[in-house]
This record gives structure tokens, C-alpha cells and sequence, in this order.
């Protein structure tokens, strides 16, 4: 029998693999490196996510729920949430990565974990992991599921915007509303911003899937002036908007306006609005002044029953938005829309009827067993300088008043508005559609001024030269009296040591003069109180010239509420009407004795 | 019985103590009663460009550290401006409509701007006559004796091309010229010179080791510096003069009258003693002149003045040890 040699010599062969490098990977000694694109364990940078909850909505297995951990705080544009995923559900496909609107969460090649405690899977990316940040394979990047891009809003061009006082936005078509609604994440972020908590997420699904009507019902849900705010509301809202973080933000408040002009009379909208109006209750409420949060309180309270009545000092509804307002943003079609519809559920105003001189305060205590005063600031400050009580020296809101209720102002051809604010621009912009040459003089830097930057454009567009950091000394006249010229000197900004806004100081010798046919002033208004009784005005509490109120609105006096200008933070539209939601609650619980609080007050 | 009557910036007074700019004048309760006490004239308190910066830099501050944006209050001083110049409108009013003495604005300003706009207001308003209480600290690095000066000059031109009631300047010793400042400025047109101010100054807590305000009220013994000054320039300036600070009784007052000043003004005594301090001084000066046999004011005033005194050297001396040199001769 031969002798197999192979035999016997094969098993020593695995000597030759003494000395070299395994193929097995010696875990737990060594790791095996993942692909460059694998798709591991979740990292999340926490200071960078803003809690918005697109990854929990968008995720296929339910495997991420928002939760509260230490260190974060529900803050105005961050939920104070943060997410964690269950590994056991989680199936890696990189959805929610590829939705984050802010960027924050990212795969890694991360993938070992080893536990008979099945709690472990819970993990929270970034707090569990820190170590994750070095280890990121999948992130979100350009080619994110997202679109970043806002449909631009077609706008009449500047040289034709001069020309009329044609409304400037011309709006979205319907396809172009559907984009640009689609844009959205639906996270919610944006509502808490909003002074109203308007359910933002839900009316733009509603445009995105077809259902316009359904959008203005969601939108007159706690906001019966949304085709105002549609076209000029500050929209606090877009300044946190969660895909504003990567890009730019959903353009809510012209997806608002795409709704509601949807409905185009007053008839039209009742129909699709079809609100509950619920049976006459037998409450009484006086409102002073028909601005945006007066109409408010009107309008829910009339569909809760009660017996409202406004007392308007003029002979048009809306307050600043009627008279303050140029309407080429906001024309006078569309306020008439919404009063005509709010009256057609009752809401009951009474035109030309000012407290005061045409009916006493007190006759309104006695009449209503509550009030709620939305007079606005409609007293403007002076200037305080030579020459301002002269011809051609006009206040801007009584400027902006006369030709909201088209009456001539004779401006002449070269107009200097002084001021900062969304008055000033509106005053600058008017005057360039009555064809004058407009410089706007400012204390301090552009960047310091009050007025919505996208405003400040527009009037630049339109030809409105800005002159920042200048200081008006004295208006110069001729021997009638008329304005013939401003004077004015240049400031250098010195720097507060207190960290506010660096202070404007007159430059010595550096003055100018500026041969003007107008001088317009817009340097702020201030409440007119003389209506209120001395003891009324003895027994609230007025600070800044502002009343001071409650969460309900409500001031010292239990029956007496106030919002808009005269008592809120921010002196805009969405804030009155936010205010007169408010004080809807307050009066309600007042009345009818619903659900008090704090014991205090309200009863 | 004498007759204590003087002339002020051509106003008729019927004594020559003028309650000064304090807060005893910014209400109307308190100016009825000086005038029942027998003030001759009342300057109103001042109006402060600075007070009303710093209130509206203190209101902004508050409403921010409450959450309210800092753009809300873009123009608030513009505003708390208004409010405290049309009060000050409304109390010139009521104090010439409740009382029969001249009433007297007074603004305190730092600046050639929008004040001079605001005398004419005061003139508007009634008031007899305007002090401007004018001061620089001259404390930058870069500002030379001249520009800080010019800025004064500036100043009571403005005001005077604005108003046609007098007008009469409230000023420091701190000029580097001070003679020939307070010639050039009665040369003005300004009809009076108010020598001198009293000034808000810093002292230490040297246990809490930080900054603190001194004492506010003058002293009897403050009357020196006023007392040489007015004695030197009453014979130089062509307006009226006032002395302040230091006047307490009825003795200052007498020696005020005797370096040539046309009337004094009088506050921490007011504040130390109460307001029936002013006929005691008056009662002080009646005697003091039925003593001395002199019928009116005019009959002595300035006896004491640079020129006219027995010792003019005595105001220029300034060295203690020249003094105590004179004492042993």
C-alpha cells in the first residue's frame, strides 16, 4: 500500500498561514470598517435641530418619536424636542435624513450593538452618541428631499408700480400655490410664532392637496381678517419657518392670500366659511374702535351669541389697515370684503360715532356689561423743531389717512419723509405714486430701522432715496409759511455700553439744507386716553403709554378689556388680532361664568 | 422804611430775591407759595436735554429687559420730550396766571439744536424772561478752549435771533478766560448774567469703594467765589448781574448788593430753612439798611465792587500765603 505523502503533508500547509493577516475580523479586538456610504446608527447635531419632527412624521416604521431632554427648551423657533429612534424598528432607509429641514440628523457607520436589555435600542442621536459626529456617512446635503427654493411671487416692476396705486403683489396662480404649498414639512414650528397660533400646517395641506375652500374655513378658524393678513402681515411666522433654515422659508402669508381671495365677495365667503352661530345668549359687549383686534373680538363673540356693538369714530371699518395701510398693498375691495362679511353674521358697527363726543364712555358702561377698547395710536409725535407747524409740514398718518379715503394732498414735487418705520415707507411710497421725488432722512444706520426689510426694498425700487443717520434740525420757510426747505446734519453713531443700539450724535457743523416742497413726519403715534372717565383712568394702569392687561386682556377693571397698539408688544396687525382673540376668551368667561381662573380678575 | 425794590433784566422786581431753578419751582402749589413768601421773582426749574436723554434711554432700557423690541421705542424721546416740554408749557401758564411776580423759563441745554426752537415756545407761553443754564464740562481730550467756547456763543445767538424777552445767562467759573467770557457774553444782548451755577458732583464711599453724588446743597461759606466775581465784573459787563450759589441769609445777601449784583438767587436755603427764610433775609436787609441810612438798593450797591472798593487788590489775591503775609503786617 503506497503511502500518501499528500496526505500526510496537506494538514501542515495551514503553517504557510502562519504570520499573515486574517481574513476574520477579531470583534470585539477589532471592528469592521463600514462602507463609505453605509447607512448606521443616527447622529443628530442637537444644537443644530430645531425639533421640528419632520423625521418622526416621515418615518415608514413609526421607528422616531419627539421627545424632552435636558438641556433644551421650548424657545420661539425650536420645540425644545429632540428625536429618538428605536433601533429594533428602524430599517436605516435615510427618509428622515433626506427630509431634515435644518440638516442635523445624519447616518453613521455606526452598526455594533450589543444588549439583552432591550431598552438600549432606544437612542437619542447625538446625546447617546456623541461620538458620531466623527463617524457620519449619510448626511443630508443638496440632494435632499426638500425644496429649498420659494416660488417667487410675481410683483408689478418699480417704474410701474409709480404709476398707480395698482396693488403691487399680483398673487399666485393655482399651480404656483400647489409648489410652493408642497414645499412644506407640515412640522408646526411656525405656529407657535404666530401671534394667533393660526393652524398654518393645516390650511397650506389643504392647498397642497387641492382643497382651497377647506383652507379658508381652517384659516376663519381664529383669524376673520386672514385676507388681510394674507396680504400685509409681518409673518413672524416665516421667520422660524423650519425650511427657512437651509433655504427659504414657505411663503405662508402668500399661500394665505391664494386662499382667501379664493372667495371673491362676502357672500362667497360665508358660503365656504359657514361658521356656527350659536343662539343670542343675552351678553352685551361694547367694542371702541373698528381695527383689527375690535373686529376680532366682534366677530367670535357674535358667533357666541352675545350682542356686539362697535363704536367707530369714522366712517370706514379696519382702523390702521383702512387708514394706514397704502392700497396698493392692501386694497380698500378687500377690507370691504371682510367687514361686509363679518356684519353679515351680526357683528352690528356703528360708523361716525366717536366715544367721547358723539356718545360718553360712561353711557357705554352702561350699556354693555363689558368693553373692550382696540383704539390704536393715531397721535403722532411732533418733531419738535422750527418750523413744523408750518404749510407743507404734514404728519404722516394723517397724510396716509387722506388718501386712503381719496382726498387730495397737495405734496408738490420733492418730499422728505422723516422716520425709520413701515409709516414712514408707506408715507415715501405714496408720495412717489403722487409723483414726487421722496428722500427718507433717519437717525440711525438702514439696518436699524423699524420697517420690514422687504418694504424698505420695494420703496428703493421705486426710486425712494434713504439718507440714514441724518438728524432734522429746523424746516425751513418763505414768508407765507410754507415749507421751502429742511435742514438736517449728519450723526456718527456712537456705541451704547449697555449693548442696545448704537446712538445717533449729531456731527457739529455738519448741516445741510434740502429744498423741499413737503415735509413729512413719521417718527411714531401715541394713544389718545381723554375719552375715559378720570376714575377709569385712575383704576388701570397705564405703562409706556400702554395699558397693561392680563393673558385674558383684561385690565384692573374686570369689565374692561384692551388690545391692538394700545396694549400689546409688537403694534401690528396679526398682534391686535391676537389680542382680540384673547380677549374673546376673557369676556366669554367673564359673561358666562366659564372655567374661571386665578380667581382674581375675571370674576 | 426802605425801599428794597431793584430792577432784573428790566423787570420790576419788589425785592431782590428770586427763588432759583430747583425743584421748589416745577410745580404750581410750590411757586404760589413763594410768592406768598414774598419771592420777588421765580426762575422755573430747568428743562434738561440731558434728563430727558437719559429718561428715555431708561425707558428702553425697561421695556426690552420686558421683551418689548427696541425699534418700538425708535423715537420715544421725541415723545417724552413733547410730554415734558408741553408740562413746562402749562406751568409757565399757570404760574403767570396764579401769581403776579415775573416768571422766568429756564432751559439747560448742551446743544445749539432743537432748544433754540423751544425758547421761543417759553416766550409763547408768557414767561417774563429766560435763563439759559449753559455748561460744557470741559473734559474731552480733543475739544480746544475756543471750540468750547464758540459752542456757548453759539448758543445765545440762536436763542436770541428766536425770542424778544430777555434773556440772561446762567454760567460756571470754568473758563480759562473767565473776565473776558463774561464781558464778551454781556455783549451778547443778553440782558442779565447769573454768576454761578451749582453743579451735580461725583464723591466716593471709600467703604463701599464706588462713586457716589456729593452734597447737594450749597453752603454759606460757597458764597466766596460768586462774591469776588461779581464784585469784579459789575462794573465791566453791560447787563445785569445775579449771584448764586451760597446766598443763605440775610447777610449774603447784603454783600451780593454791595459787589454790585442786581439781585440774588437763592435755593438750598430754601430747602434748609423753608421758605419764610425770604423775609427773614428781607427783614435782615430792611434793618441792616435803616442802620446804615440807606434808603435804596441803588445807594449801595457796588459800594464793594473792584473799582470801587478801598482794597481792589484783596480780589485778586489768591495765594494764601500773600493773605496770611497781609494778616502779620
Amino acid at each position: 500500500m503506497a503511502i500518501n505523502l499528500k496526505g500526510i503533508v496537506s494538514p501542515y500547509n495551514a503553517l504557510k498561514q502562519i504570520g499573515r493577516k486574517p481574513h476574520t475580523v477579531q470583534y470585539p479586538f477589532q471592528k469592521k470598517e463600514a462602507a463609505q456610504r453605509y447607512r448606521g446608527f443616527h447622529y443628530n447635531d442637537l444644537e443644530e435641530c430645531i425639533g421640528c419632527g419632520t423625521c418622526a412624521t416621515i418615518c415608514q416604521n413609526e421607528a422616531i418619536d419627539m421627545i424632552f431632554i435636558d438641556g433644551f427648551e421650548t424657545t420661539s423657533g425650536d420645540s425644545g424636542l429632540r428625536p429618538r429612534v428605536d433601533n429594533g424598528r428602524c430599517c436605516w432607509c435615510a427618509l428622515c435624513v433626506d427630509s431634515c429641514p435644518t440638516g442635523s440628523l445624519s447616518l453613521t457607520k455606526d452598526y455594533l450593538h450589543v444588549s439583552d436589555d432591550p431598552d438600549t435600542f432606544l437612542l437619542v442621536p447625538g446625546l447617546d452618541n456623541p461620538e458620531g459626529k466623527e463617524n457620519l456617512s449619510w448626511i443630508s446635503n443638496g440632494n435632499s428631499l426638500l425644496d429649498y427654493q420659494r416660488i417667487p411671487m410675481p410683483e408689478l416692476e418699480g417704474k410701474e408700480r409709480v404709476k398707480s396705486f395698482a396693488e403691487v403683489v399680483l398673487g399666485y396662480s393655482e399651480d404656483q400655490a400647489r409648489a410652493e404649498a408642497a414645499r412644506c414639512v407640515g412640522c408646526g414650528i411656525c405656529t407657535d410664532n404666530c401671534p394667533v397660533h393660526m393652524h398654518i400646517p393645516e390650511y397650506i395641506n389643504a392647498i397642497a392637496r387641492g382643497d382651497d375652500e377647506m383652507a379658508v374655513k381652517i384659516i376663519y378658524d381664529n383669524n376673520p381678517l386672514g385676507e388681510t393678513c394674507g396680504k400685509v402681515c409681518t409673518r413672524r411666522c416665516e421667520e422660524i419657518c423650519a425650511v427657512s433654515k437651509r433655504g427659504e422659508p414657505i411663503a405662508i402669508r402668500w399661500l394665505k392670500r391664494y386662499a382667501t381671495e379664493k372667495a371673491k365677495n362676502k357672500d362667497i365667503l360665508k358660503e365656504i366659511v359657514n361658521p356656527t352661530i350659536l343662539p343670542p345668549n343675552g351678553h352685551s359687549v361694547g367694542i371702541i374702535g373698528a381695527g383689527p383686534g375690535g373686529l376680532t373680538v366682534g366677530y367670535y363673540l357674535a358667533l357666541r351669541g352675545f350682542d356686539v356693538t362697535i363704536y367707530e369714530a369714522k366712517d370706514h371699518a379696519g382702523g390702521m389697515i383702512m387708514y394706514g395701510i397704502p392700497k396698493y398693498r392692501l386694497p380698500i375691495d378687500s377690507i370691504d370684503k371682510q367687514i361686509e362679511y363679518m356684519k353679515s353674521i351680526g357683528v352690528k358697527i356703528l360708523f361716525n360715532t366717536k366715544v367721547g363726543k358723539d356718545i360718553s364712555f360712561n353711557e357705554l358702561k352702561q350699556k354693555h356689561e363689558a368693553i373692550y377698547i382696540g383704539i390704536g395710536f393715531e397721535v403722532p409725535y411732533k418733531l419738535g423743531i422750527k418750523g413744523e407747524d408750518a404749510e407743507g409740514s404734514i404728519q404722516a398718518i394723517n397724510f396716509l389717512r387722506a388718501i386712503n379715503s381719496e382726498k387730495h394732498v397737495e405734496i408738490g414735487d420733492k418730499v422728505v419723509v422723516v422716520g425709520g418705520g413701515n409709516v414712514a415707507i408707506d408715507a415715501a411710497r405714496v408720495s412717489r405714486r403722487l409723483g414726487a421725488e421722496v428722500t427718507i432722512l433717519y437717525r440711525r444706520r438702514v439696518e436699524d430701522m423699524p420697517a420690514d426689510w422687504e418694504e424698505i426694498e420695494g420703496a428703493e425700487e421705486e426710486g425712494v432715496i434713504i439718507h440714514p443717520q441724518a438728524i432734522p434740525l429746523e424746516i425751513i420757510t418763505d414768508e407765507n409759511n410754507k415749507v421751502k426747505a429742511i435742514k438736517y446734519a449728519n450723526a456718527e453713531m456712537i456705541p451704547d455700553p449697555k449693548g442696545g443700539r448704537p446712538r445717533p450724535k449729531i456731527i457739529e457743523g455738519d448741516e445741510h439744507i434740502i429744498e423741499v416742497t413737503s415735509v413729512i413726519a413719521a417718527i411714531g403715534q401715541e394713544a389718545d386716553y381723554s375719552f375715559l372717565p378720570q376714575e377709569v383712568l385712575e383704576s388701570i394702569e397705564i405703562k409706556r403709554g400702554r395699558i397693561v392687561v392680563n393673558e385674558y386682556q383684561q385690565t384692573k377693571l374686570p369689565w374692561l378689556f384692551a388690545g391692538g397698539d394700545i396694549a400689546n408688544r409688537r403694534a401690528d396687525a396679526i398682534s391686535a388680532i391676537a389680542d382680540g382673540y384673547r380677549a374673546v376668551k376673557g369676556i366669554e368667561m367673564l359673561l358666562l361664568n366659564k372655567e374661571i381662573k386665578n380667581g382674581g380678575r375675571l370674576n | 422804611m426802605a425801599d428794597v425794590s431793584t430792577k432784573y433784566l428790566g423787570l420790576e422786581l419788589k425785592n431782590p430775591i428770586i427763588a432759583s431753578s430747583s425743584t421748589l419751582t416745577d410745580n404750581i402749589e410750590s411757586i404760589v407759595e413763594l410768592e406768598k413768601h414774598n419771592a420777588a421773582a421765580i426762575v422755573l426749574r430747568s428743562i434738561f436735554e440731558e434728563e430727558i436723554t437719559l429718561e428715555s434711554d431708561h425707558v428702553t432700557e425697561q421695556a426690552v429687559r420686558e421683551g418689548f423690541p427696541e425699534e418700538l421705542f425708535d423715537y420715544y424721546d421725541k415723545k417724552i420730550k413733547q410730554k415734558n416740554t408741553d408740562e413746562y408749557l402749562r406751568l409757565i401758564s399757570d404760574a403767570k396766571a396764579k401769581t403776579s411776580i415775573p416768571i422766568i423759563g429756564s432751559i439747560n441745554c448742551f446743544s445749539t439744536h432743537e432748544w433754540t426752537y423751544f425758547a421761543k415756545k417759553i416766550e409763547d407761553a408768557g414767561a417774563d424772561a429766560l435763563e439759559l443754564n449753559l455748561f460744557l464740562l470741559p473734559s474731552k481730550p480733543n475739544s480746544t478752549c475756543e471750540e468750547n467756547e464758540k459752542l456757548y456763543f453759539d448758543i445765545v445767538n440762536k436763542v436770541l435771533n428766536e425770542i424778544s424777552i430777555p434773556l440772561t445767562l446762567k454760567i460756571s467759573h470754568y473758563f480759562s478766560n473767565l473776565a473776558v467770557t463774561i464781558e464778551k457774553l454781556s455783549q451778547t444782548g443778553a440782558k442779565g448774567l447769573v454768576l454761578f451755577n451749582k453743579f451735580f458732583s461725583p464723591d466716593f464711599d471709600i467703604e463701599e469703594e464706588k462713586v457716589v453724588p456729593t452734597y447737594i446743597f450749597s453752603n454759606p461759606q460757597d458764597i466766596a467765589i460768586s462774591l469776588r466775581w461779581i464784585a469784579i465784573m459789575s462794573e465791566r459787563v453791560q447787563c445785569d448781574l445775579a449771584a448764586s450759589t451760597g446766598v443763605h441769609d440775610g447777610e449774603g445777601l447784603i454783600k451780593q448788593i454791595l459787589a454790585g449784583a442786581n439781585a440774588v438767587q437763592i435755593a438750598s436755603t430754601l430747602y434748609k430753612n423753608g421758605m419764610e427764610q425770604i423775609n427773614l433775609m428781607l427783614d435782615e436787609l430792611k434793618n441792616w439798611m435803616e442802620r446804615k441810612n440807606y434808603a435804596t438798593l441803588d445807594d449801595f450797591r457796588g459800594k464793594l465792587s473792584y473799582s470801587k472798593s478801598n482794597d481792589p487788590a484783596m480780589f485778586e489775591r489768591v495765594q494764601f500765603m500773600k493773605y496770611f503775609g497781609s494778616v502779620n503786617d
